[in-house]
């Protein structure tokens, strides 16, 4: 290379490095400022954080208010770390020291200062205004509230509406039904943006029960999205009044399958006995979640009329479904085995009885049933034994032959021997070998050799199979 | 004659390497614009388009064990406590169960049962199943050790749910991945086929500092989300991640899951199902989430680096020459040869200018696009990386990261061209070879039906 060239050479891959340099130089320097103004603005924070929390703690613990605190809090009100500290107390506070609070914040003019930002002409100050009064729950903020969720701004309206859902007044419930029908109305031309429904439903949830019955003639004639919204509102607030009952059984059999799931979810909440037949029913929906709900709800009844229907569900085409189904049975315990035995012994479906054993041994079922074995001269035991025999007869053996190797009790380990001495597959055989060497019981031992000697003299499988060609 | 030749070639290389630099600047503003766009999604959200729904989709998370990991038992415990309403957990192990899954096993009081296992994909013989008792949502089988494709499949058949994610070999997800990937699939259950999301790098367990490697190798992850979420939105492509991939269940069976000779490769899947679903009525959907959905485990030293990027770079070679010509499988193609002309252009060019075939102008256009504009692609991905994952990083990393953002094109790229090199030597290689008989002693047995 010529000197010239290489000098020019030099140069351009400097030059290329320099701004590479000068690139990356700039964006490190972007990012530590970025970091040394949020490290600085956070241990601001944390300063002023403690400052205020030991007046929090004042005010909490101590009944009678400092006149001196007043004006300290007038000050502060604009600071964003004490209105966070607030909020957060008004949210653990008790009723006592919750009122206390409330009472200080209108001593130091904030609810006034709230209440005059509600009519300012900037929609995010009417937004903070009427967070701010939703917050402090102040009754002479409820009429400011009432106005802001009318507003001609959407966010305006959404966290009005919200704020309502917080407070207690009968003002309240009309424009909380209102928003809710007008939300409804989604699909509408409409000449300004709906609130979400969600946020009309969240604000009826915190109602509560205050709110359930005027709700209910929604759940039967209103548009799909109300309808779903009262459903899933009745879920959450499980009313047991029976023109709820009702209403919610009624909402078992809509057109719409949220609604249905949502009315499954409610019925399981109030616990009525009298909707295990209907939700009995729901096992065999089309929607998947509103199997899933009825499983569930079905569980939470544990009555022994929905154990057939839930011993069907365990071969339900969604794994959700079969093993929601099977933890309902589990909680149903000894009452649901009859069934499941009758079923493995009677059902001609070969695949549904494996798909049951499968949904069993994913459960704590066949380990409970493992330890009922104790008691083998119960019913519970009984029964027990019958149904882990048509589980080892399904081929579902290895549960049994862990147990059989591990579990504590001897009398348990006989009682699996005798159990599993009718299968002959190699890996009982193999397991009934260590037994036979290895347990510490000597009836055990005696058992497993027995049920041993007893399979090599009765004719195996292959030895049947060649007798019938 | 070959004085004209050279100089339309010098010409052509001076003109790729603008193009691509203004491409990449203009990556970096798509992919800004996506991040910003994709705030959208919630992270649990339950709204699809049918309307709300009361129970999310249901996840099967398959995850393959091989070589007796020791971070296997924490890998399972963080699975088993994702963030998600509805989801069972697969762990596959190829081959014997080894110490510390079994130590893991013994931890979450596993159980042997007897699974229903049916092998829609056919794979080697799953020997046992186990199920855990204080996790009952983790199930995991035991089969003969074949390949990571097979167990990979082995995990396919034996998952109950519409949706799977399957895990890269000895990644993490993040506690918030299956709602964050889910939350993209509700909008569109039926549509979506694979979603996938930015991957971080994690140091070794207990390293006081990231060491070079890493740091490479964690720019090259901010690189390559950046241009995953760039592209995504124009293109509709999905980069073929190495962390994490959520995959319809329904595609990834109609295409015989993963293919053997490529060891695993999403990039493999990800193609084969896009061609195999192009006769859809309404066209298939792979989408790219700009969040944090998995942890890989960075490298340990520079040949550690070497190997994976050697490892990736013949897997990806060998889907993509399957491939050619669709349009994704040349971008692959395109993304991993490009050290390999890079470095070639900045010779030749060099060379030419040398020779008087470029002038100065040019020649300075080349580096810059080769050095400065790389470095600035390089640091606005960290920069976009630093402010979405709002973190506070220690001013020794972010010096580190930039310093190496730096060094990337000079020393990093390099080097990456050579093991570009002897991967392309690699594949031609064993291009030759496949067409070898397979060893039959070495044929495991088929899972029966």
């Amino acid at each position: 290379m010529g000197g010239g060239t290489a000098v020019a050479w030099y140069q351009a891959v400097g030059w290329s490095a320099l701004a590479a340099v000068v690139v990356a130089a700039g964006s490190a320097g972007l990012s530590m400022a970025r970091r040394r103004l949020s490290r600085r603005v956070q241990q601001s924070r944390d300063r002023r954080r403690e400052r205020y929390r030991a007046v929090f703690e004042h005010v909490q613990t101590d009944g009678t208010v400092d006149p001196q605190v007043v004006p300290e809090w007038s000050r502060a009100f604009s600071d964003g770390v004490f209105l966070d500290l607030l909020a957060d107390a008004l949210e653990r506070a008790d009723a006592e020291a919750r009122s206390r609070l409330i009472a200080l914040c209108e001593r130091s003019g904030y609810v006034g200062r709230l209440r005059r930002a509600a009519w300012s002409v900037w929609w995010w100050r009417r937004a903070y205004a009427a967070r701010w009064l939703g917050r402090l729950g102040s009754r002479e903020g409820i009429a400011d509230l009432i106005r802001l969720s009318d507003d001609v701004s959407f966010r305006v309206r959404c966290v009005a509406i919200g704020a309502l859902g917080s407070l207690r007044d009968p003002r309240i419930e009309p424009v909380l039904l209102k928003a809710l029908d007008t939300a409804g109305d989604g699909d509408k031309p409409s000449s300004r943006r709906l609130v979400p429904i969600e946020v009309v439903t969240a604000a009826l949830i915190a109602q509560g029960a205050a709110v359930v019955l005027p709700l209910l003639p929604r759940l039967i004639e209103a548009p799909i999205a109300v309808r779903e919204a009262v459903a899933n509102i009745l879920s959450w607030v499980p009313d047991a009044h029976p023109p709820v009952r009702a209403a919610l059984l009624g909402a078992l059999r809509d057109g719409d399958a949220e609604v249905r799931a949502r009315a499954a979810q409610a019925l399981g909440k109030v616990g009525d006995v009298g909707a295990v037949v209907p939700l009995a029913g729901a096992l065999s929906d089309t929607a998947w979640f509103v199997r899933l709900h009825a499983a569930r709800a079905l569980g939470i009844l544990r009555h022994a009329s929905a154990i057939r229907s839930l011993v069907a569900a365990l071969t339900d085409e969604s794994w959700q479904v079969r093993a929601t189904a099977a933890e309902a049975l589990r909680r149903l315990g000894a009452q649901a085995v009859p069934a499941l035995t009758d079923c493995l012994l009677t059902s001609g479906d070969r695949y549904a009885k494996e798909q049951i054993v499968e949904e069993l041994q994913r459960t704590t079922f066949i380990q409970e049933q493992i330890n009922l074995l104790d008691e083998a001269q119960t019913e519970a035991g009984f029964a027990a034994r019958r149904l882990l025999r048509e589980v080892a007869r399904h081929g579902a053996t290895r549960i049994l032959l862990d147990a059989l190797r591990r579990h504590p009790k001897a009398t348990v380990r006989r009682r699996l021997v005798d159990i599993l001495g009718r299968e002959q597959s190699p890996r009982v055989i193999a397991a009934f070998h260590d037994v036979m060497t290895a347990d510490q019981d000597a009836g055990v031992r005696e058992a497993a050799s027995g049920a041993l000697t007893a399979g090599s003299g009765r004719p195996t499988r292959d030895v049947v199979g060649r007798r019938a060609a | 004659m070959i004085r004209q030749v050279l100089l339309w070639s010098v010409q052509a290389a001076v003109v790729y390497v603008s193009v691509v630099a203004v491409v990449h600047l203009l990556l970096a503003v798509t992919g800004v614009w996506s991040v910003i766009h994709s705030r959208r999604y919630r992270d649990a959200p339950s709204r699809s388009g049918r309307g709300e729904v009361s129970a999310k989709l249901p996840v099967s998370v398959v995850m393959v064990e091989q070589g007796d990991d020791p971070t296997v038992a924490d890998r399972i415990e963080a699975l088993a406590s994702l963030d998600y309403p509805a989801f069972e957990v697969i762990v596959v192990s190829d081959g014997p169960i080894g110490a510390h899954l079994a130590r893991a096993m013994t931890r979450l009081h596993a159980a042997p049962i007897d699974l229903i296992y049916r092998p829609v994909i056919a794979t080697a013989r799953v020997t046992a199943c186990y199920h855990a008792a204080t996790a009952p949502n983790v199930v995991i089988l035991e089969k003969q050790r074949t390949t990571s494709a097979d167990a990979y499949n082995a995990g396919l058949n034996a998952a109950r749910s519409p949706f799977v994610c399957i895990l890269g070999v000895g990644s993490r997800l993040d506690r918030r991945a299956l709602s964050r990937l889910m939350a993209s699939v509700a909008e569109d259950p039926e549509r979506i086929v694979a979603v996938s999301g930015i991957e971080r790098t994690m140091c070794a367990a207990g390293a006081a500092r990231r060491p070079v490697p890493v740091l490479w190798s964690v720019i090259e992850g901010a690189r390559t989300a950046l241009t995953a979420a760039g592209l995504g939105p124009i293109l509709g492509i999905l980069l073929p991640p190495r962390g994490c991939l959520l995959v319809q269940k329904k595609a990834v069976l109609r295409v015989g899951g993963f293919v053997d000779r490529h060891g695993a490769e999403y990039a493999d899947l990800l193609f084969r199902v896009r061609r195999a679903l192009a006769d859809q009525r309404f066209p298939r959907r792979m989408v790219f989430l700009p969040k944090p959905v998995a942890w890989i485990p960075g490298p340990e030293s520079l040949t550690g680096l070497a190997r994976r990027y050697h490892d990736r770079c013949v897997g990806a070679l060998g889907c993509v020459a399957d491939h050619l010509p669709a349009g994704n499988a040349l971008l692959v193609g395109w993304r991993m040869i490009a050290p390999l002309i890079d470095v070639g252009i900045a010779v030749g060019v060099t060379a030419a200018f040398r020779w008087g075939l470029v002038d100065v102008s040019s020649l300075l256009l080349v580096w810059m696009s080769l050095l400065a504009v790389r470095t600035a692609y390089s640091s606005a991905a960290i920069l976009l990386m630093d402010a979405m994952l709002a973190e506070d990083p220690s001013r020794r990393d972010v010096g580190g990261l930039f310093a190496a953002a730096v060094l990337e094109p000079m020393i990093y790229r390099p080097m990456a061209a050579w093991w570009t090199l002897r991967a392309v030597w690699q594949h031609h290689r064993l291009g030759k070879h496949a067409r070898l008989q397979p060893d039959p002693t070495t044929t495991p047995d088929p899972q029966p039906v």
